[in-house]
């Protein structure tokens, strides 16, 4: 009880960092949103990318699958780093110019190893279903294309999820890498504080609070995939 | 049962066919009239299933040339899809698509292929489900229908799509005795329509009942063919009546 009190002492640490709350939770919140987007770009991105690496032509399939693999092997920092000096701020798109404020290269750069990683599953997943499957449509009249949207990914969707979701647990947190390069997130939010703040021990509190707002966030996707591949774990079965 | 008009819709020409370094058709020659029962027969890994494969360009030949109702299947600009709606195939593991319900694995080909109108489509598939006497089973998933009921189903997913040619590929190997009959039944209803039928079968006697002609395979050739009564009480060729011998 006495430590719960003195929390709110004047000049505790906790009294100091309260205050400061609403904007590390705005902070956050962009955290989340440079997830979600990246995520949502690098899936669309990465199941064209996986569905081109299942090509038979070889001049698609191999560029696919280089491609891949480089997405995947770049450590994520160098990529934000690239990204970040190599994207102009702004573009001109016919007669408007279009700003790229930090955040939104952000996006960028995170959906990029995203859609390698997207890439892999969506492969792995569509090999995962008998080639009995694409002979059956292919029988039927059904072409490349139509087949692995309409027969072979709604099956493999299943299998798919979880390590989805694993992933995004992962660019979720890989988000703070963004305040190297400035972003407003709650990283840099909680930087600023510290330098703002002159109390000493205001360290692990400060850090501790971001760690728990991660932890909130990514800890019920993890469980759900967890339950989700335990479920389905066997495949489709009706 | 041999149809009047024989006009060829299946013709093989001298087909070769190899995996790798296996050469696993050596030669194959067959022609098939319109509405007529062919056969195929022969011990295996014979080269069967490869036939039937080669015919709606699953698998590319070598050699040779095989036409169907006029398209010529080894033109490099063939066009797969128009071959394989005139086509029909059905497996041996029914491959029917799991994720939907027994209409929609019907209605998928012609809705998404052929762009035909839903409720057409729709009015035809049920009754081709009724022909096969799965009217009760139109929304199950394949998963909770026996083997013989996925095999007709997979049968009506094929008709559905309005082919000249039906091929069938041992479709009744998988199955249960008891089961295996009513896939029997159905197959015989698509021949008596006059539908130009191809099936690789090991049912000795169905092949006898039904078929116009028999073929028998043995390593990539075809070792004799005839009408299913001399085939079966006066063969000619010696590993025809070894086979024989062993599976009658
Ligand atoms: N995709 C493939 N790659 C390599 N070899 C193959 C392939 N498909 C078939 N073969 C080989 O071709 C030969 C003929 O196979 P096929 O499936 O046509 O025989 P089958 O007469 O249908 O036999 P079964 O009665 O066992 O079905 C076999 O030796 C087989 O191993
Ligand atoms: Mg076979």
């Amino acid at each position: 009880m006495t430590t719960i009190v003195s929390w709110f002492d004047p000049g505790s640490v906790w009294a100091i960092l309260i205050p400061w709350f609403p904007l590390m939770l705005k902070g956050f919140g962009l955290n989340i949103a440079i997830s979600a987007l990246s995520m949502l770009i690098g899936i669309f991105a990465g199941a064209v990318l996986g569905a081109l690496q299942m090509s038979k032509i070889k001049a698609i399939g191999a560029p696919a699958r280089f491609l891949t693999l480089f997405l995947r092997n770049s450590p994520w920092l160098v990529i934000v780093f690239y990204v970040m000096f190599l994207m102009p701020f702004e573009m001109r798109i016919g007669s408007h110019w279009i700003s790229f404020p930090d955040w939104v290269k952000a996006v960028v750069a995170f959906s990029l190893p995203v859609t390698g990683y997207i890439s892999e599953i969506v492969r792995g997943g569509m090999r995962s279903v008998p080639t009995t499957q694409w002979e059956a449509a292919a029988a039927l009249a059904f072409g490349p294309v139509r087949t692995a949207f309409s027969v072979i990914l709604p099956q493999a969707f299943r299998q798919m999820l979880p390590p989805t979701m694993n992933l995004y647990c992962s660019v979720a947190m890989a988000t703070s890498l963004a305040n190297i390069v400035g972003v407003q997130e709650v990283i840099t939010v909680t930087q600023t504080i510290l330098t703002t703040e002159t109390k000493p021990g205001l360290i692990l509190p400060a850090y501790g609070t971001t760690l728990v707002l991660f932890f909130l966030y990514v800890f019920p996707i993890s469980l759900l995939s967890r339950r989700l591949e335990k479920i389905w774990g066997k495949g489709i079965q009706r | 049962m041999k149809a009047e008009n024989a006009t060829p819709q299946v013709i093989l020409k001298d087909v070769r066919k190899s995996y790798g370094q296996l050469e696993v058709l050596k030669g194959i020659s067959m022609s098939v009239n319109r509405s007529e029962i062919v056969s195929i027969i022969g011990p295996s890994g014979s080269g069967k299933s490869t036939i039937l494969r080669c015919i709606n360009a699953l698998a590319p030949v070598n050699a040779g040339s095989i036409n169907v109702a006029g398209i010529e299947v080894n033109d490099p600009k063939l066009d797969e899809r128009a071959l394989r709606r005139r086509v029909g195939m059905v497996f041996q593991s029914y491959n029917l698509f799991p994720h939907r319900t027994v209409l929609q694995n019907i209605m998928m080909a012609p809705l998404q292929v052929l762009k035909q109108n839903r409720a057409d489509v729709e009015q035809r598939a049920r009754a081709l489900l009724a022909k096969v006497r799965l009217s009760e089973k139109e929304n199950a998933y394949p998963g909770e229908l026996s083997g013989g009921q996925q095999q007709r189903v997979a049968i009506a997913r094929s008709l559905c799509m309005n082919p000249e040619v039906m091929m069938f590929d041992e479709v009744t190997a998988a199955l249960d005795p008891e089961t295996v009959k009513e896939v029997l039944t159905t197959i015989r209803d698509v021949a008596a329509e006059g539908m130009t039928c191809i099936l690789v079968t090991h049912e000795m006697r169905f092949a006898r009942e039904i078929s116009d002609t028999v073929y028998f395979t043995d390593q990539g050739r075809i070792v004799e063919s005839n009408n299913p009564k001399d085939f079966f009480e006066n063969p000619q060729d010696d590993r025809t009546k070894a086979f024989l011998d062993k599976v009658l």
